[in-house]
């Protein structure tokens, strides 16, 4: 049977994502062992506005307005462990997500689209969005002993799980016309 | 309330078996059969019709409502 040449290019696209994050993740882990023996590396390096709320908050350049960018050098263990572990967890939810899409797209391939299966996927990939979305809630960082909060509403997480929330009764609702159909004699 | 298929029943007079009609009419076994056991949710029309023209009969004489 010829493949679904749209299916097939999806798998690619998310494989690839799947390569750079495990890259990054890698990279992170590299960064915070290099930064415990050499935090001076990183002087010319600053995090963008600071400790940013929300997903994307691990934002560097290697140029920086010292009034809203903080130099890595500077920030102290605890902070730098501190993201680590926040990203980490993002990261490795963001692969548990991509690893769930493939092995949908692969059943869709295999023409099993209307899956048990693949409505449980879905559904948890809503509820690792919400998880994400508390994790994008808030942020904080330690400066010269001050300490940072940040607070945002996550509304790209919550978009996403409710998405996929939306996806997996769409799917529930073929998987019962599909049955439907197949009893129709 | 329930519409009953006689597709046995109809098997039966005209000394048929499912196989047969089965192989006659192109339709597998297993949907046949989820006929014949009541677990069918619907039949199209064009079942209906080539099952009527294999057994030479009237829908009227397959179908029946139980109330």
């Amino acid at each position: 049977m010829k493949k679904n040449r749209i299916i097939q290019l999806s798998i690619w696209i998310t494989k690839s994502v799947i390569a750079i994050v495990a890259l990054v993740s890698l990279l992170t882990v590299i960064f915070v062992i290099h930064w415990h023996m050499d935090a001076a590396f990183y002087k010319n390096l600053y995090l963008v506005n600071g400790f940013q709320a929300g997903l994307n908050s691990f934002n560097l350049r290697f140029s920086g307005n010292e009034l809203t960018n903080i130099r890595l050098s500077e920030l102290g263990s605890a902070t730098i462990v501190w993201i680590f572990i926040r990203n980490a967890v993002i990261l490795a939810f963001v692969l548990v997500i991509l690893n769930m899409i493939i092995a949908v797209l692969k059943s869709i391939s295999n023409l099993e689209t209307f899956y048990d299966q693949n409505i449980r996927n879905f559904r948890k990939i809503a509820n690792i969005g919400f998880v994400l979305t508390l994790i994008a809630f808030f942020n904080f960082g330690t400066v010269d002993g001050v300490t940072s909060w940040n607070f945002t509403i996550p509304f790209q997480p919550l978009l996403f799980s409710s998405s996929f929330l939306v996806l997996a009764e769409v799917f529930k609702e073929g998987k019962r016309l599909a049955e439907d159909s197949k009893s129709i004699v | 309330m329930k519409i009953v298929v006689n597709l046995d029943v109809v098997l039966a007079q005209k000394k048929m078996k499912l196989k047969e009609l089965s192989e006659e009419i192109g339709i597998s076994m297993t949907n046949l059969s989820l006929l014949k056991t009541g677990k069918a949710r619907g039949i199209r029309f064009s079942t209906l019709m080539l099952i009527c023209k294999a057994l030479d009969c009237q829908p009227g004489d397959l179908l029946a409502f139980e109330a």
